[in-house]
């Protein structure tokens, strides 16, 4: 009878591990891995407590990983290049200071740092003087697709939101705003009111709405898998 | 403070997931979140939209780079010029020794505050049965250090105990650490009082799992 063992032993830096296939003679085989271990194999939780405790090769990694997408966030809300690349080190920083706060039961660190760059970004817009706030209608990339779409932009794109963006379209118009408004942009269900001209109850009611489709369209496709 | 109830939760799920309550509306929701795991699910649900919302954000390319201005905020207050040279020269010694063993050093703010107080980030690896690295573990040093600690390899799912013990082989728990598909983070500080030289896992029968050396 064959029997199989797999042994560790290694570094910090180099994890080395041995396959051993026995049978009743003795050894028949051995297969020997070596896995380089640096922060480019930790995952995304690990790097984010390296970088919290001031680890430089951490911090380096986390922002090779996200950069990307902080900034996508910080751009599409505030516009201006400028103040999008202030906003996208200042979540950084933010993210320094307080990574013992994540809780990986709530989310990943991706949508975490998105958070943090999307209140920053609308308080940045809100302390400028006379700026205006993206509308959602101008948010194209929101709609589903009509044809077929660009292999660079479906590239820059979360592949497993795709789902969102075609029950997004089922939403009506007036419901789709509300979410985006609340959801991309944070606002409140009274700034929503205001911007929309309708009754705060009437805000609160097409966000829910929204959500609540776009929850059970979420759960469809879950289902599906 | 009241808890809310199942209807009320029902009605705000979504609210909540966006961040749209208030204080006391979110305080009040976690305190029935706490115990109600239907809410839980339901509110876990709605968090998956938000979070798939701005999921849906198009990257983008920074026109500069963001990693130096990020670092900088992240190095010590700037000291007077006869003591920089004094640092540096400390710093480089204290590279090469910590190369030399095997055990990375950095100096960082202390405590991720930017107080600008220098002290010493000690990084060490978490090991396992046999002598398998399993993890890391990062600490600030300081007399109340700030500790992380991750696992990403060997570890079985669950939730663990963490404890720091003393040099005279006394352990303190210190807190949980839950793993998940394998890997598991924890980060807080470890008391003063405690004069840990070394943080260990416990699994729920007592058997100590990993250890990483602190000092």
């Amino acid at each position: 009878m064959l029997e199989v063992a797999i042994m560790h032993s290694g570094t910090a830096k180099r994890r080395r591990e041995i396959t051993l296939v026995t049978d009743v003679s003795g050894v028949i085989s051995t297969t020997e891995f070596f896995v380089e271990l640096g922060v480019r194999n930790l995952t995304d939780e690990a790097v984010l407590a390296g970088f919290g405790v001031g680890d430089v090769a951490a911090a380096n990694e986390l922002i090779r990983r996200f950069q990307r997408r902080v900034y996508g966030v910080a751009i599409t809300i505030t516009r201006d290049a400028r103040l999008a690349e202030d906003v996208a080190q200042e979540a950084f920083v933010r993210a320094w200071r307080h990574a013992e706060t994540f809780d990986p039961r709530r989310g990943s660190v991706a949508s975490w740092l998105s958070v943090i760059t999307r209140n920053l970004a609308i308080d940045a817009m809100r302390a400028q003087p006379r700026s205006e706030l993206v509308d959602p209608d101008d948010l194209d990339w929101l709609s589903p697709p009509t044809q077929t779409p660009n292999p660079a932009d479906v590239a820059v794109r979360t592949s497993d939101s795709e789902w969102l963006r075609g029950a997004l379209g089922d939403v009506p118009d007036e419901q789709r705003r509300a979410v985006v408004l609340a959801g991309v942009l944070g606002f409140t269900a009274e700034e929503v009111a205001e911007r929309e001209r309708i009754p705060v109850g009437t805000a609160k009611s097409r966000i829910r709405l929204a959500m609540d489709k776009l929850r059970r369209a979420n759960a469809a496709t879950e289902a599906a898998r | 403070m009241s808890d809310a109830t199942c209807d009320v939760v029902r009605e705000c799920a979504a609210d909540f997931a966006l961040g749209a309550l208030t204080g006391r509306e979110r305080a009040e929701l976690l305190a029935h979140l706490d115990h109600c795991r239907s809410c839980q699910t339901l509110v876990g649900e709605y968090a998956g939209v938000a979070d798939a919302l701005l999921d849906l954000v198009p990257e983008a390319e920074p026109p500069g780079e963001l990693a130096p201005p990020v670092l900088a905020t992240m190095r010590p207050a700037p000291i007077r010029r006869w003591r920089r040279r004094v640092v540096a020269l400390a710093a480089a010694a204290i590279i090469a020794i910590g190369t030399a063993t095997g055990v990375t050093w950095a100096l960082v703010a202390g405590g991720g505050g930017g107080n600008g107080q220098h002290v010493a980030l000690h990084s060490a690896a978490m090991v396992g049965s046999g002598g398998l690295t399993v993890g890391r573990v990062v600490s600030t040093g300081d007399e109340s250090p700030k500790v992380a600690v991750s696992v990403d390899y060997w570890v079985a799912d669950g939730s663990y105990q963490l404890k720091a013990l003393d040099g005279k082989g006394t352990s303190v728990p210190v807190g949980t650490l839950h793993v998940s598909d394998g890997r598991g983070t924890w980060t807080g500080r470890v008391a003063a009082g405690d004069h840990a030289v070394a943080v260990t896992l416990v699994d729920q029968s007592g058997t100590v799992v990993c250890r990483g050396r602190l000092a």
